[in-house]
């Protein structure tokens, strides 16, 4: 059985894939009941909880919202880590906006890295992605935020960067 | 007021929370959920188990009635053999009162002859003994004579085969007589030390 912390926990991540306080608590029920369902008396419950409200959320929001469909060429491994989203600094009343600009995979990216502190490594494991697709999706990521979200100086700098690569 | 990223994102999501309420709610749906996952599963371990259950009741009434199918079929099998071979009273062997007197006669028997403890072989009523069958397996027929009703008796002793008398009552083996009636006659039969005995005599 999940705590009260746990369950907090396990809505703020909802919550990081919907961007929505009511979709989020639905998203909540809806896996636990999956979970309940389940019988499995798992070693780690919460991981296997947040497996269970990701394909939850696939099934009930991917499905129906537009894939973000990345070009091939960004899907190679480039050098960069989570660490790089530690240089962008941000308004920090923007932060809500970020979240709703970001796709639900970035954001769940996001989660992972702010919240949970998870590395490079284990946000792969979480996602059952390679390394190297979660490396190219931070990098874009950190491109689109500087991109959308920051003052003219950061944006010169990260044109500077591109053209270095 | 600019920020990291990080701090942004784990402020703003740390801020999220359950309603008292909404937490309420989902410890009382795992509560109630685990609640009835302990007072159902011992019923879902009945009804799981229940099939094999049922195929071993099934299995074990047809093999114990098969059992005693076959135990009926085969002691009234030596009851009738042992009946027909009262009837026929064919001529003894040798003639003596004692079994010491009968038994150096019977040397090719496979067994010893036993005087039986359910029943008294006395001076008085033995008349003789020849060689028989039972079932196939050679046996000794002991004839006495009941000079009190004047009925005459038949004691039949053969080696106890288990392979030949498979599904004899259990009863009779630890030598407790199985009673069968046939032709008007009573026939006692049991084994003890390794011998069946058949004890027939008119009513």
């Amino acid at each position: 059985m999940f705590d009260q912390a746990e369950l907090n926990r396990l809505y703020r991540f909802c919550y990081s894939l919907v961007v929505n306080e009511t979709a989020a608590y639905d998203l909540l029920q809806n896996s636990l009941e999956k979970f309940l369902k389940s019988d499995k008396n798992k070693e780690n419950n919460l991981g296997f909880m947040y497996q269970v409200i990701r394909h939850q959320f696939i099934d009930d929001y991917r499905k129906q919202s537009k894939q973000h469909t990345i070009p091939f060429e960004e899907q190679d491994y480039i050098d960069f880590d989570v660490k790089t989203l530690e240089s962008i600094s941000i308004n920090e009343d923007l932060t809500q906006q970020i979240l709703e600009y970001l796709d639900p995979l970035e954001r769940e990216i996001l989660f992972y890295w702010a919240v949970e502190g998870y590395t490079t490594q284990q946000i792969a494991e979480m996602l059952a992605m390679p390394k190297g697709t979660v490396l190219s999706k931070i990098y874009r990521m950190r491109q689109r935020i500087k991109q959308q979200f920051n003052d003219p100086q950061d944006q010169a700098s990260l044109h500077n960067e591109a053209h270095k690569k | 007021m600019k920020q990291s990223l990080k701090h942004s994102v784990q402020q703003h999501l740390n801020k999220k929370s359950l309603s008292s309420q909404q937490l309420k709610q989902l410890l009382l749906r795992q509560e109630k959920k685990y609640r009835l996952r302990k007072s159902y599963l011992p019923w879902f371990k009945i009804v799981s188990v229940a099939p094999f259950l049922m195929v071993s009741v099934v299995l074990s009434v047809y093999f114990s009635n098969s059992v005693f199918f076959s135990t009926q079929t085969l002691g009234q099998r030596i009851a009738e053999e042992v009946a027909n071979n009262h009837l026929k009273l064919k001529p003894l062997e040798v003639n003596s009162n004692t079994l010491e007197g009968i038994i150096p006669y019977f040397d090719q028997l496979d067994f010893s002859p036993l005087s039986p403890s359910f029943f008294t072989l006395s001076k008085q009523n033995l008349l003789g003994a020849r060689y028989c069958s039972i079932q196939g397996v050679t046996a000794l027929q002991l004839r006495m004579m009941d000079y009190k009703t004047d009925k005459i008796q038949t004691l039949y002793e053969t080696e106890y085969d288990k392979k030949v008398f498979m599904g004899f009552p259990k009863t009779a083996e630890e030598g407790k007589p199985l009673t069968i009636y046939v032709k008007g006659m009573k026939v006692d039969m049991w084994v003890e030390k390794g011998i069946l005995f058949a004890l027939i005599e008119s009513l």
